[in-house]
């Protein structure tokens, strides 16, 4: 029923916009005639007797002004009206703010057991379901105390969730027309891993809206929806850099321990490939070597970048070493900018100088300083060299290495 | 009426036709934008993306010329904007008061050999300075012999070293999520669908109260012509540029506060230094590279939440100069770039953003002013009739106020930043006045600028802007 009201009001909104303007146009023609038919019925037209003489152009530019004119005035009421129904609603929502934090915090701190706390403060919380408004405020309160806390004060929260039966109003909003409301049901069943809500979550990861998809996304990642993120690999969609960072972070504060790496990695959406690459890198995931080797050489730059960064970061060997420097050599500055920091994993520091000695002679300007500062911090000696050099942008960029005053 | 005299009046009448339908089509656009954008963002935790592993790097690139009076206060608030991989350059371009002194002592700066490559050429360099102070570390102070705006700006891209750059006017006031409410539509992209730039909205900052480089009180001006510009930014910003922004028509981002992919900017060979209508002309020469070179698809966007607040013009002289130079940037660019006019070649931009350029932003004025003389010679030769001049008087005045109520109302709906009932009343008495005090001398200020160009020739100069400087809190 509420969620049916929900539907009527977003509809009825557009409706009314509508009926307005196409009332506006129809009420220009309908001025225009002497009577006017109804469903049978015939009215007369008392506004006719001022219109009738007028010529079509100079009735069209009065009614034009006319309907110019009334828009303002409902424009400014509309302006007065949401200004004082704005302040009110701020004022509104502090006081009710304040009464539920007090409640939540009495829950949570109280030393009583639940069932009488639940005399004190549930029967208030619960009071507040019965609007919309109040509702919201609840939810967002418990969704953002879930987010901030962990152990045994997260795991009340949690309960309080349950008691408040919070479950049932999330039905609602996730099925609602209002993005908002979506957004917020999907949240909380993130935070309070209520499940029965999957499949839609599932739906929504391929959302055209871009909040939707990365809330569906950390959703999913939170509830377990495959115990090794394999929902991912079948993920045909592009993900943007805003949700590979959201998805990598939130596995990350999990601590997420089953992934399926290779799976992630060799997915054939390289978007997916790189959540899989910086997943490996950050877990030091060695045994993924091989299937980061393979997008080495990917169309997608995003992906290139983190697979070389990660190959730079994870292996050290002299063959590992020889096997990124070959391949880094063929691809941009930015890249190579990006890539260079991680090379001081390499465990053959000549080798490591003799390369970054390679790029800092041959490469562009910006590739020799970054070659130079790892030079710098692995071998200090090498570096002196080049304060002699005949190139003056090797001068240019080991005088900007060596000062100190550059941190 | 004789033949002359009625295709003058029917011309004037469509073009009258032409810019309501306009406006009407703006307000609708925008309003979907505006919708799209508040509930897209509404609970976006912007702090999560400072723990990004993957984000783009930005330098906020700020040209300084003579601001010793707000220099350090102003860098002090662009060094307490929160992004973890960011970088400040002030490029002093060749200030002759103390502006480079005081930033020197305020930061304890020593010269360093930063090292950089002209990719763009531009002025001197005579040196970069660095702070000894580690928790100034992200501060560079270029200090360059005087070239201009897009000069100092060229200067502050060559020595940049990050992925994006914002260009700001250094003592325009940052709200401190700026840059990652920039940022985001960058790591937002969509497939094959390149961001290339994005804007924000500029407000007005006359009377504001200001502590440490920050709003702490948004106040609405007390000087008349400050309570106008509120207005007209409210309308250029929140309707123009929005529902430009919708169809991916946008030609201009601000020059006081825009993000630009640096790279690119590089390729296009940086801000024009021959132009004053330099933030106009950049955003058109990327555009017209897109299409040329790249031959890929790409956006830029608008952000309408409140980002920058500057000072605006609290003097008609002042006022007037600004203008003038806005009016002949904005020709300058549209006869350099002239063959993108109707030319579907280059899709929206060709089709539809440069000719509204065209015929609204610089011949618009010039049609108003020549109405004007017709309406002036009419009267003259006895031709007006009271009846309808009144008619349609009162169609452009009741139209007028209806937009300007309409962007009112935006800003009332959704951020809300004035404060007060009697604010309100008195942007509405504004809007109603606007017609009769303000826009006269901006129609003027716009053919003085049409008469510069074209007849002095003045196609360069700045003029001199004094501005009165921002009220502090402990002031």
């Amino acid at each position: 029923m509420e969620l049916f009201k929900k539907y009527l009001i977003f509809y009825g909104k557009r409706f009314a916009l509508a009926f307005i303007i196409a009332f506006t146009i129809l009420f220009a023609f309908i001025l225009r005639e002497p009577k006017i038919s109804f469903f049978g019925n015939i009215f007369e037209n008392p506004l006719y007797k001022f219109v009738y003489q007028q010529s079509t152009f100079i009735f069209f530019i009065k009614y034009l002004t006319f309907a110019f004119s009334i828009f303002a005035i409902i424009t400014i009421a509309l302006s007065i009206y949401y200004k004082l129904l704005n302040k009110k609603k701020e004022a509104k929502q502090s006081k009710i703010e304040e009464s539920i934090v007090n409640n939540i915090m009495t829950f949570l701190y109280s030393e009583k057991d639940l069932k009488d706390i639940r005399d004190n403060n549930i029967t208030d919380l619960k009071t507040l379901g019965k609007t919309n408004f109040k509702k919201k405020i609840l939810i967002n309160l418990i969704l953002s105390i879930a987010e901030q806390t962990k152990g045994e004060i997260r795991e009340k929260i949690v309960r309080l969730a349950e008691e408040l039966n919070i479950y049932a109003w999330i039905e609602e909003y996730i099925k609602s027309p209002y993005l908002e409301d979506r957004i917020l049901a999907i949240k909380a069943v993130s935070h309070f891993k209520i499940r029965g809500f999957e499949n839609i979550i599932m739906k929504r990861i391929s959302s055209k809206i871009p909040v939707l998809r990365t809330e569906s996304f950390i959703a999913l990642i939170r509830l377990n929806q495959t115990k090794d993120l394999s929902f991912l690999m079948y993920h045909d969609k592009f993900i943007s850099m805003f949700d590979i960072n959201n998805i990598v972070n939130t596995v990350s504060e999990l601590n997420k321990k089953d992934i399926n790496y290779s799976g992630l990695i060799n997915a054939k959406n390289s978007r997916v490939a790189i959540i899989g690459v910086v997943l490996a890198r950050k877990n030091k995931r060695k045994e993924q070597k091989y299937s980061i080797r393979k997008r080495l050489e990917d169309n997608d730059s995003d992906l290139r970048r983190e697979a070389f960064i990660a190959h730079a970061a994870l292996f050290g060997t002299m063959t590992d070493f020889n096997y990124i420097t070959e391949r880094l050599s063929n691809q941009d500055d930015h890249l190579k900018r990006a890539v260079i920091p991680y090379l001081s994993s390499c465990n053959d520091k000549d080798l490591l100088s003799s390369y970054l000695n390679e790029l800092i002679v041959r490469d562009s300007f910006t590739v020799k300083i970054e070659a130079l500062k790892l030079m710098m911090s692995t071998n200090f000696s090498s570096v002196i060299g080049y304060s002699k050099s005949k190139d003056p942008s090797i001068v240019a960029a080991f005088r900007e290495v060596s000062d100190y005053n550059i941190l | 009426m004789p033949i002359i005299e009625t295709y003058l009046n029917n011309f004037l009448f469509a073009f009258l036709i032409v810019l309501f339908v306009l406006y009407v089509v703006i307000s609708v656009l925008s309003a979907f934008e505006l919708r799209k954008y508040i509930q897209k963002n509404k609970y976006t935790d912007y702090k999560s993306i400072l723990r990004f592993e993957i984000i783009p790097s930005v330098s906020i690139i700020a040209p300084a010329y003579n601001e010793e009076k707000s220099i350090v206060e102003n860098i002090k608030c662009l060094l307490s904007l929160y992004y973890p991989k960011q970088e400040v350059i002030i490029v002093n371009d060749g200030s002759k008061d103390k502006t480079l002194e005081l930033v020197i002592e305020a930061f304890d700066l020593i010269k360093v050999d930063y090292a950089f490559e002209t990719i763009i050429y531009t002025k001197r360099v005579r040196g970069i300075y660095k702070s000894r102070k580690s928790e100034f570390s992200s501060l560079i102070v270029v200090d360059k012999e005087n070239g201009g705006k897009g000069d100092a700006l060229n200067a502050g891209i060559n020595i940049s070293r990050c992925d994006l750059f914002m260009a700001i006017d250094v003592d325009s006031i940052i709200e401190p999520d700026a840059i990652v409410k920039m940022v985001k539509p960058f790591i937002e992209e969509e497939e094959g669908r390149k961001i290339i730039a994005s804007g924000g909205v500029v407000r007005v900052a006359n009377s504001c109260e200001i502590n440490n480089g920050r709003i702490v009180k948004v106040v609405y001006p007390k000087n008349i012509w400050a309570k106008f510009q509120v207005l007209e930014y409210f309308r250029a910003f929140t309707l123009g540029r929005m529902a430009w922004s919708r169809i991916n028509g946008l030609l201009i981002i601000s020059g006081a506060f825009g993000m630009f992919d640096r790279e690119l900017v590089l390729k296009i060979g940086g801000y024009d230094t021959t132009t004053v209508g330099e933030d106009l002309e950049l955003v058109v020469r990327m555009r017209r590279y897109m299409h040329e070179v790249e031959k890929k698809k790409y956006r830029i966007v608008f952000i309408p939440d409140p980002l920058c607040w500057t000072e605006v013009p609290s003097s008609l002289n002042i006022l007037g100069k600004q203008r003038n130079r806005w009016t002949r940037g904005a020709i300058d660019t549209l006869q350099k770039h002239s063959k993108l006019f109707f030319n579907p070649k280059y899709g929206r931009m060709g089709m539809l953003s440069y000719p509204y350029w065209v015929f609204f932003e610089w011949l618009g004025p010039i049609f108003e002013f020549s109405g004007l003389i017709f309406f002036i010679y009419v009267i003259l030769a006895g031709l007006l009739n009271v009846s309808t001049f009144l008619m349609f008087l009162a169609l452009v005045y009741s139209f007028s106020i209806l937009f300007s109520f309409f962007a009112v109302f935006y800003e009332s709906f959704t951020y809300n930043k004035y404060k007060g009932s009697s604010y309100l009343l008195n942007l509405l008495l504004f809007a109603t006045l606007e017609m009769i005090i303000y826009h006269p001398f901006i129609v003027y200020f716009s053919i003085k600028g049409n008469f510069d160009f074209f007849i002095l020739r003045k196609r360069h100069g700045w003029g001199k802007m004094n501005r009165v400087g921002f009220k502090s809190k402990k002031q």
